[in-house]
């Protein structure tokens, strides 16, 4: 595509035309040189930047992610994520655990290729730059996270558990069962966190994104993930995380009387941080707890799988009558 | 006997109990050092990883040396002793590595230190010889801490 061609489908989707010249990049290395305006030329396909991804992590501000480009498909005027390729090794922590993360574009290029067309993971392709980096061009997925979705509800627990969480937790159910598929094909997900599901509103289905995080091979490959999913159900399940900090201000309406905690009712991973919720909220149903009180500080039975772990809470679904 | 090793304190520890225990007994000892094969995702390109293998065998060889060493230092005749490494390429981890290895080579007892995991430790990677001694079937297995 010439550049007469390129400003016509500028022009066409975004009904301005540039008035000069555009910059095409056919090679990425320098992402950082990349900003709204340029035209990837990638895989014979032209897209459109005009923006950049950001992050928010543990109440730090939205950061921008400069290797990760908000851009418009030219051929058919679909928004797009590119992300570029960019390595990098930093100490991730997991709670007070500290594990050593490595970005991996090509391990996300490949679950990409493997869950293609699969709903529960966000879908795109990859394709090598004329630099040979791997380039993946992902479907822009229009919804909220999961974290998003919990925190916008003003209700009562009592009332989100009875109204809100049943189609959630088959929802859960769904998102773990879609990463135990992960596990068999030989992958991890890496980075499961409540904001990593989102519910795309086009598809009416939750989907997992962003698969980039790799790790040294453990005698437990699985583990990082298992911690996530145990995080996502305390979620889900709490309406929220509840520390000891709001337990000592103010108990929850729902709990019954005074209630006594002890060691043994905190994560594994976050010492402050509830697991035993059926001592806040005395209707949750003794099967689900049992799951999470395996992610308890004393718990010393681990979930092994992502498999063992829906079978409890298939369990705990029968008990809610799902 | 298969003797498995690593560069852990424990696993030193493993060596010399193993060497009191069998120097007035007779047959052979084998060591077996199981270099985990670096998770090809973190690496660039492949000349990289070549490298990290390489460079991993190069640091078991002599960390096996280093165990014929202590066993001879705890009166084990040298002849006994046999040398061997096992490259681990995932999927597979280094107790199936273990576990096979003494499948294949028909040990009746396999000896292993234990690093003494945290709990959040043991969540996130999982111990070897946990994993060792839960799915070992047919053979007696020593846990030294």
């Amino acid at each position: 595509m010439n550049q007469e061609e390129i400003k016509d489908r500028v022009e066409r989707w975004t009904r301005r035309r540039p008035p000069g010249k555009i910059r095409v990049f056919e090679d990425t290395s320098a992402f950082m040189k990349i900003t709204a305006g340029d035209v990837l030329s990638l895989g014979g396909g032209h897209y459109l930047v005009y923006g950049e991804e950001t992050e928010g992590r543990f109440g730090l501000d939205e950061q921008p992610k400069f290797w990760v480009k908000r851009a418009i498909d030219l051929a058919t005027g679909k928004k797009k994520v590119v992300k570029l390729a960019f390595y990098e090794s930093f100490e991730l922590s997991l709670g007070e655990q500290k594990v050593r993360c490595y970005r991996s574009p090509k391990k996300e290029a490949r679950i990409l290729e493997k869950t293609a067309g699969d709903g529960r993971f966000m879908q795109g392709i990859s394709v090598a730059d004329a630099a040979g980096n791997p380039v993946r061009i992902l479907d822009r997925i229009l919804g909220k996270s999961l974290y998003a979705v919990i925190h916008a509800y003003e209700i009562s627990h009592r009332e989100y558990f009875a109204k809100t969480f049943p189609s959630l937790f088959a929802a859960c159910m769904d998102a773990v069962h879609a990463i135990a598929d992960l596990h068999a094909m030989g992958e991890i997900h890496g980075d499961i966190r409540n904001d990593h599901l989102l519910f795309d509103r086009e598809s009416r289905t939750w989907r997992w994104i962003d698969f980039d995080y790799a790790y040294e091979w453990t005698e437990r490959p699985f583990g990082v993930d298992l911690y996530g999913l145990g995080n996502v159900l305390l979620f889900i399940t709490g309406m929220g995380f509840h520390v000891l900090k709001d337990m000592a201000a103010c108990l929850p309406d729902e709990a019954e009387g005074s209630i006594c905690l002890e060691p043994s009712d905190f994560s594994l991973f976050f010492p402050h941080r509830i697991m035993n919720l059926k001592k806040l909220f005395p209707y949750v149903p003794e099967t689900l707890n049992r799951v999470l009180m395996r992610f308890c500080a004393e718990s010393g039975a681990f979930y092994e799988t992502a498999g063992e772990l829906l079978e409890d809470l298939e369990e705990a679904g029968k008990e809610m009558g799902q | 006997m298969l003797v498995a090793v690593d560069n852990s304190e424990n696993s030193r520890r493993a060596l010399r109990y193993v060497g009191r225990m069998v120097k007035h007994l007779s047959g052979p000892v084998t060591l077996l050092h199981v270099v985990p094969s670096p998770n090809p995702d973190l690496f660039a390109d492949q000349e990289t990883m070549d490298r990290e293998v390489k460079r991993r065998e190069a640091e078991g060889r002599q960390l096996l040396s280093r165990a014929r060493d202590i066993l001879g230092e705890e009166g084990v005749d040298p002849g006994r002793v046999t040398e061997k490494l096992v490259v681990a390429a995932p999927p597979l981890t280094v107790a199936e590595a273990v576990l096979s290895e003494q499948s294949s080579g028909g040990y009746e007892t396999v000896v292993l230190g234990r690093r003494g995991m945290t709990p959040k430790e043991e969540f996130l990677f999982g111990s070897v010889s946990s994993a060792v001694v839960r799915r070992a079937k047919g053979v007696t297995v020593w846990v030294v801490e």
